[in-house]
């Protein structure tokens, strides 16, 4: 199949009084690795959250291979999520499982391994994220780097054919970084995966992307490749790229005016 | 004028607000028992995740059980020793004793004791799975969560609960025995003559199956609870409490529904 995997058409969703996406449209192409930036708390990880019909629109809809999630019931969902794999931002593991048992958990509800094969399996995911000896420890023995590394593993345990990463990298050094996004790419040329990553590193973003989509007041201002991104003059994408924390060069002229 | 209309308005806003929230708890609520007996007949049984259950509710609370038994039991017989020697009738104490167990104190004393030790359990357990995004982790691997956590909990609390309220029962005969016969020289022979005479099985049998309807209810009770928890670690402790309120409140009161039913249906033969 071509074309694009993930539809957003109007999406509108509120939490209480505050509108968090308002009218968001959004395609994500298939077999290739989206970026979703902006801003902390704007919103992004609730992009995230209605791709897998964690969250539902309260007006618009989300189409994931041509099917609308506001029309499916718990079982018919629960199908469409077999093809997703997710990361959470602070990894949602099992804190009653061990690691072993953590990664093992998709494998063990949706697949008919046996015991020998399954652990194979494990070692083979931990490994392939950096963390081969620690099966036997629990998730509140690990740093916040580790468990997101965990979670990794957990989510690719199935072979999605559509990965979600919130935010993979933060909290995690500059070689491990690398090794996350090498392992993001990868699967994305190898397995021909479809990624959605959510990221505030703007460099990382550049080197993984082939589609960038800029978030800001709950709509998708600006989108496409990242060389878009690199010529644009959308003033504030331009902003958040550079990292400054005034819209303008000559802010910073302001700044200096009041001393 | 005005004010008085502002003031017509705000109450009107409250109630109307307040109603809008009842209704949508209830909704809510219901929607919660829907999916959890939808899910109870439907595969895969995941059996470990059951038995675990069992021995959390049911193993684990044995020990608080039996001790609460034994002294509600021996309390019992205290003060119906001390108050039928006024009128001579100390040989009823075994069987007022067994009776009161049977039908009330044990199923009620239980089914308090799970929510205190069992279900806050659950609810903190769940609330904190939810506001941690491991229910939605869950769901993303394509488990359904009301099936992975909240059936297992509840037919274990179901299960469990009776069995649990069986030994406070017989602790707690045994306890009224210690000090009725031990303590208070009631005679042996009569003690258990009139116990043996007047508690019959019916009434056994009744407070059994009362308590199987207290497990239940408690057990969804928290487990929705925990399940609907937002707001981090206050959202954990709020909920909790909730569920152990909320489930005292209604052993109480679903008592008198039950007991009147059970009367009804479970006749005893003596009275």
């Amino acid at each position: 199949m071509t074309g694009d995997a993930i539809v957003f058409h109007d999406v509108c969703k509120s939490f209480g009084t505050q509108k968090v996406l308002r009218g968001l449209n959004l395609t994500i192409p298939r077999g290739k690795i989206t970026v979703i930036i902006g801003r902390s708390g704007g919103g992004k990880s609730v992009i995230l959250k209605h791709m897998i019909g964690l969250l539902r629109p309260d007006s618009g809809e989300v189409t994931v291979d041509g099917t609308n999630l506001s029309t499916l019931d718990s079982m018919k969902l629960r199908e469409i999520r077999t093809k997703f794999g997710m990361l959470f931002q602070n990894a949602a593991l099992f804190d009653s499982m061990n690691v072993f048992d953590n990664v093992a958990f998709p494998m063990v509800e949706h697949s008919d391994l046996d015991k020998n094969k399954l652990a194979k399996r494990v070692k083979e995911l931990l490994s392939l994220v950096g963390l081969p000896d620690i099966g036997h420890k629990m998730p509140s023995e690990l740093s916040g780097g580790m468990r997101k590394r965990v979670g990794l593993a957990r989510a690719i345990a199935l072979k999605p054919e559509i990965m979600l990463y919130d935010e993979p990298t933060t909290g995690l050094d500059p070689i491990m970084t690398d090794a996350i996004d090498n392992l993001i790419l990868s699967m994305q040329k190898e397995l021909g995966i479809t990624s959605v990553v959510i990221s505030h590193d703007i460099a990382a973003t550049f080197h993984v992307a082939d589609k960038i989509a800029m978030l800001s007041e709950g709509e998708i201002i600006l989108s496409g490749t990242p060389d878009v991104f690199k010529k644009t003059d959308v003033p504030f994408v331009r902003q958040f790229l550079e990292g400054r924390s005034t819209p303008s060069a000559s802010g910073l002229n302001d700044i200096k005016d009041l001393r | 004028m005005n004010r008085m209309l502002g003031g017509i308005e705000y109450v009107a806003d409250y109630a109307g607000g307040m109603a809008i929230n009842a209704c949508r708890g209830l909704g809510n609520w219901s929607l919660f028992v829907w999916e959890a007996m939808r899910w109870l007949t439907h595969a895969p049984y995941r059996m470990r995740l059951y038995f675990q259950q069992m021995e959390f509710i049911g193993v684990r609370s044995v020990p608080i059980i039996a001790l609460t038994g034994l002294f509600v039991g021996a309390v019992f017989g205290l003060q119906t020793g001390k108050a039928f020697a006024l009128f001579n009738a100390e040989t009823l104490v075994g069987a007022t004793i067994g009776l009161s167990l049977a039908r009330e104190i044990g199923p009620v004393f239980t089914a308090l004791m799970v929510t205190a030790r069992a279900c806050s359990a659950m609810a903190a357990e769940l609330g904190t799975m939810r506001v941690t995004e491991q229910i939605d982790a869950l769901e993303t691997m394509a488990v359904d969560p009301i099936h992975y956590l909240v059936v297992p909990r509840v037919v274990a609390a179901t299960l469990m609960t009776p069995l649990l309220t069986g030994i406070f029962i017989f602790i707690g005969v045994f306890g009224g025995y210690l000090v009725g016969v031990q303590l208070l020289n009631i005679d042996e022979g009569s003690f258990l003559n009139k116990l043996y005479y007047y508690v019959d099985v019916n009434d056994l049998i009744g407070g059994l199956v009362k308590s199987a309807f207290f497990g239940f209810a408690i057990s969804l009770i928290s487990c929705y609870q925990g399940f609907n928890t937002r707001n981090g670690a206050e959202g954990v402790g709020r909920a909790t409490t909730q569920a152990v309120v909320i489930s005292s409140v209604t052993i109480l009161i679903l008592d008198y529904f039950l007991t009147s039913w059970i009367l009804h249906v479970f006749k005893s033969t003596i009275i």
